[in-house]
């Protein structure tokens, strides 16, 4: 076993082990530290396959940005520690069911279609020069249109958790 | 080591995020599944752009791809900010982020 199937294999097993812990963890803030592990790992995955941007931009937005916000989220609004898993869940064993024909479904797909599976996957060079041609050449115009949507998202969340000041017109 | 280990993976995280969305009654964690199930989706992106790579084609054909995946994760960072924003105002009215307890249109 060569240095990168290792790399790979653990990177494998910490985001599987994060995604687990997502579903499973009654405390909210176990749950999310469990999605950043499978984040992170995740982030590894995009490195170890050649997509070494996509790598920085899932530590920086996802890891970095996505997460801390969640964990503003909860620290603003649950209250972790009266948490029990019974108050928690809604019909467990259904989820479960279900997710779990998700995946066979998805592996199934998998197997027996016609998705290109290639050779043995081996280390390669940064793509991360050819990305940004195509970024700010063929796909310029939904380059643009996502700075907007952004800016929108911003926007729209300020304007949702605003407060209102009552009787300041009045006044 | 091929691509089907990372097509499971990312169906594995699929299916977890699917799971993690249907027996969560906390809005956070239902939010959690869903950037579970985002990340699964790039992550497959990426993984088909990888075979214009193995090819050795580095032009702009082979790493689409992942922009798709740069479009998944930008749209899941604009998801999310919105969709805490509306937990935020929801607790501010229901005292409560359970998705159960939002449910004053019924009545």
């Amino acid at each position: 076993m060569s240095f990168y199937d290792f790399l790979f294999f653990s990177a494998t097993a910490i985001t599987v082990l994060g995604a687990v812990g997502v579903v499973v963890f009654g405390n909210v803030l176990y749950a999310a530290f469990s999605l950043f592990l499978s984040l992170a790992g995740v982030a590894v995955v995009f490195g170890l396959i050649g997509a070494d941007f996509l790598m920085a931009v899932q530590f920086i937005v996802y890891v970095g940005g996505v997460l801390v916000l969640i964990l503003f989220g909860i620290l603003l609004t649950a209250r972790i520690y009266e948490v029990k898993w019974k108050d928690d869940v809604f019909r467990p064993s259904v989820g479960l069911v279900l997710g779990g024909c998700v995946f066979l479904l998805l592996g199934a797909v998998v197997f027996y279609s016609a998705l290109p599976v290639g050779k043995t996957l081996q280390e390669v060079g940064s793509t991360a020069d050819s990305l940004g041609d195509l970024l700010l050449g063929k796909y310029l115009l939904v380059f643009e249109i996502l700075s907007v949507l952004l800016l929108a998202a911003a926007v729209g969340a300020a304007v949702l958790v605003r407060r209102e000041i009552k009787g300041e017109e009045e006044a | 080591m091929t691509l089907t280990s990372i097509y499971l993976l990312s169906a594995f995280l699929f299916a977890c995020g699917v799971a993690c969305m249907l027996i969560r009654r906390n809005a956070i964690q239902v939010l959690m599944g869903i950037e579970l199930a985002l990340n699964a989706a790039s992550l497959n992106f990426a993984a088909v752009s990888r075979m214009g790579v193995n090819r050795g084609i580095f032009d702009g054909a082979a790493v689409s791809g992942q922009f798709f995946s740069l479009v998944i994760i930008v749209v899941a960072a604009c998801e999310a900010a919105v969709a805490l924003a509306i937990i935020f105002a929801m607790f501010h009215r229901f005292k409560s982020i359970r998705v159960t307890d939002a449910a004053s249109l019924k009545e």
